[in-house]
């Protein structure tokens, strides 16, 4: 299964580049959250920043596929589960911010580059 | 999942029937979701289709615009801004709007698939969607009759019977032309609810046709006569500049 979608693809499903401009967005976005996540005591967890993060996620998780980004959908999915059993008061902060990585590294494919921080 | 969705044909006409291709052409879609990005390419696949659509991204403004327009089909997002998807839906169901509703969602848990159809949706759609399955579920909706859509409405003694397409009252059949009917028929699918004269004029008349400034007000005329001479136990009741709504007659008031 291709990672994204092919030319004709978005030719037709986004023929302005409106949502690859969106994937840009969020990956700065997710990028930046990571940081304020990664620098937090463990066990914590701002809820705001837990909120955004659930937030994009499950944009991404929702919008990505459709347009063509499986493997974005389905890192952005991953992370919605992990942030909602964080904040629901589960120990898993690691496995969100390896969730964030994954997200990000896909969102780094789609968009053709590897910015990886 | 690689999205050749779009790349399909757009001769939807061809995909789908001349049958789906002469009913589309009359149908108003709503799509509720607040994500301008997915709400954008189901418009445009919808529109592709022959479909009018209406993009609405807060659940309260659907339910206004759910009310006020004669939708063939909702498309509603189960993640919306002011309000719970299921939620909408429920309420919707509650005030009797029985327009079929696809549910679209990021979930694809069987709980959530059974929450969405127990609160009255009529099928459901998991993202991320292929354009295909979205088309063809649509498709499969607007040829579905509703459960909901009894072909015969009854407003006290009046009965209106959309496939006969023929007004009883007491058992005697009324004569009412093709554009009383349609407006008696419209005023009783909504009964007791205010109908705009706006609304009116989309239903009783092409985006083409020239409607004359009183053509309305002659309509309700005429069809009110007729139902008072044939004893109906409901009248057209008219607020000025609100609109106008099918009473039993105990519950009119007088408005001119």
């Amino acid at each position: 299964m291709a990672d994204g979608p092919s030319a004709a693809d978005l030719a037709l499903l986004d023929p302005d580049g409106t949502f690859v401009l969106r994937l840009a967005e969020d990956r700065i976005t997710l990028a930046r959250l990571a940081g304020e996540i990664g620098a937090m005591e463990p066990g914590g967890g701002r809820p705001d920043c837990l909120a955004a993060i659930e937030l994009v996620a499950h944009r991404l998780a929702g919008a990505a596929g459709t347009f063509g980004h499986a493997a974005v959908s389905s890192a952005a999915l991953d992370l919605e589960d992990q942030v909602i059993a964080l904040r629901k008061g589960a120990d898993n902060r690691p496995a969100v911010a390896s969730g964030l990585a994954v997200l990000v590294g896909a969102l780094d494919r789609a968009l053709g580059s590897d910015q990886s921080d | 999942m690689a999205n050749s969705a779009a790349v399909a044909d757009s001769a939807e006409g061809a995909a789908f029937g001349d049958g789906f291709a002469l009913a589309a052409a009359q149908a108003r879609i709503l799509v509720v979701e607040d994500d301008r990005d997915v709400a954008g390419l189901v418009g445009r696949e919808l529109r592709a289709l022959g479909l009018t659509v209406d993009v609405i991204g807060f659940a309260e403004d659907a339910l206004l615009a759910a009310r006020d327009t004669d939708y063939a089909l909702m498309v509603v997002d189960l993640g919306l801004p002011d309000r719970d998807g299921l939620d909408l839906v429920r309420e919707m169901r509650k005030r009797a709007i029985a327009t079929p509703i696809l549910m679209m969602t990021a979930r694809s848990k069987v709980e959530d698939k059974v929450s969405g159809l127990a609160s009255g949706a009529d099928d459901y759609l998991v993202k991320p969607f292929a354009v295909p399955e979205l088309r063809a579920r649509v498709t499969a909706l607007l040829r579905r009759p509703s459960p909901l859509k009894d072909s015969r409405l009854t407003v006290a003694n009046i009965v209106v019977d959309r496939d006969a397409l023929e007004a009883v009252v007491d058992g005697a059949s009324v004569p009412l032309t093709r554009k009383q009917f349609q407006l008696l028929e419209l005023l009783a699918r909504r009964k007791n609810h205010m109908t705009p004269k706006r609304m009116i004029e989309e239903a009783l008349y092409g985006y083409n046709d020239e409607v004359s400034g009183n053509a309305i007000e002659a309509h309700v005329y005429k069809l009110r006569q007729t139902l008072r001479a044939a004893g109906a136990e409901a009248e057209v009741e008219t607020r000025r500049g609100i609109g106008y709504r099918l009473v039993e007659r105990h519950r009119a008031v007088a408005h001119g």
